[in-house]
């Protein structure tokens, strides 16, 4: 769950980012969509039913690390946005405690 | 076994339909319905002005964009017509409408799954198109992404009750409408 927290905030980060350091088009745009994607796939799995959501962020945190070299990012948006992206790959390993019980999951729908 | 016991899903530790489950998820729908509902008011020119605390002109510029405008009814009036549905899905039923009442559960994660996609996607597009902020708008699209997970619990108790009335080789069609329904032991 803490994790998950973390990879919330790493998204707001992302997201508010752009307006407080100066940000050129592309580098703002990448942060304005994988920002609010990072954060609601780490809501979705504040809860136990959908922890597993989680690994969607992996796949956040990878483009991410892309992007910062596809698209040549300067200094500044470069760090801020390579660090989220590492941190939020590490975190989105941390699967935390599963107390409750849900049947099998999603997994038994398969 | 006890009454409570009884409304717990079979491998469940707890019954995702119960009241404690559904009324938080209530009110934070309602809250959204609101929102939505004075943001619509302002798109239809019923209110003149619209408060924004932070982000200056953001709101506006946003409401009378294209992209709200993109459609017949204003996107805040259609937002509020997804909050009536969650909160009206959400009242049907009792306690153990994951297995009474499939077909109201459905429509319920229905209305929550993609109110939710929705407002991640109008999240992304204020900034990358219209290069402004709402405040309103955010706090709309935060409501609805926290009621993604609280729904699909749910969700996820009806389809698995459907899959095992399949596999005792009754129907899940008369199941889904709640017309038949399989009695099974908790374990």
């Amino acid at each position: 769950m803490w994790a998950q927290i973390l990879n919330a905030l790493l998204g707001l980060i992302l997201m508010i980012s752009p307006a407080i350091f100066s940000f050129t088009t592309t580098e703002s745009d990448v942060n304005h969509i994988l920002g609010p994607l990072a954060i609601s796939f780490a809501v979705i799995s504040f809860w136990q039913v959908n922890r597993n959501a989680r690994v969607f962020n992996i796949g956040i945190g990878c483009l991410l690390i892309i992007a910062v070299f596809i698209f040549g990012f300067r200094r500044i948006p470069f760090w801020i946005d390579l660090f989220s992206g590492v941190l939020l790959v590490i975190f989105s390993f941390v699967k935390g405690k599963i107390t409750q019980k849900f049947g099998g999951g999603w997994r038994s729908l398969l | 076994m006890t009454d409570k016991e009884n409304k717990i899903p079979p491998g469940w530790s707890y019954n995702p339909s119960a009241w404690p489950e559904r009324v938080p998820l209530l009110i934070i729908a309602a809250a959204g319905l609101l929102i939505a509902l004075y943001l619509g008011l302002y798109q239809l020119h019923i209110f003149s002005t619209v408060w924004e605390p932070f982000f200056g002109n953001g709101t506006k510029k946003i409401l009378t964009s294209s992209v709200a405008r993109s459609l017949p009814i204003p996107d805040g009036i259609i937002g509020a017509f997804g909050y009536f549905l969650d909160l009206v899905t959400n009242l049907i039923g009792k306690e153990k409408r994951w297995k009474t009442k499939p077909w109201i559960v459905v429509i319920f994660g229905i209305a929550v799954g993609p109110l939710g996609f929705v407002s991640i996607l109008l999240v992304i597009l204020q900034p990358v198109l219209l290069h402004s902020w709402c405040t309103l708008c955010l706090t709309s699209a935060a409501i609805s992404i926290v009621m993604i997970s609280p729904a699909m619990d749910e969700l996820l108790a009806s389809l698995q009750y459907l899959k095992r009335v399949k596999k005792s080789g009754g129907s899940a069609w008369k199941a889904f409408w709640g017309k038949e329904v399989l009695l099974e032991k908790n374990k």
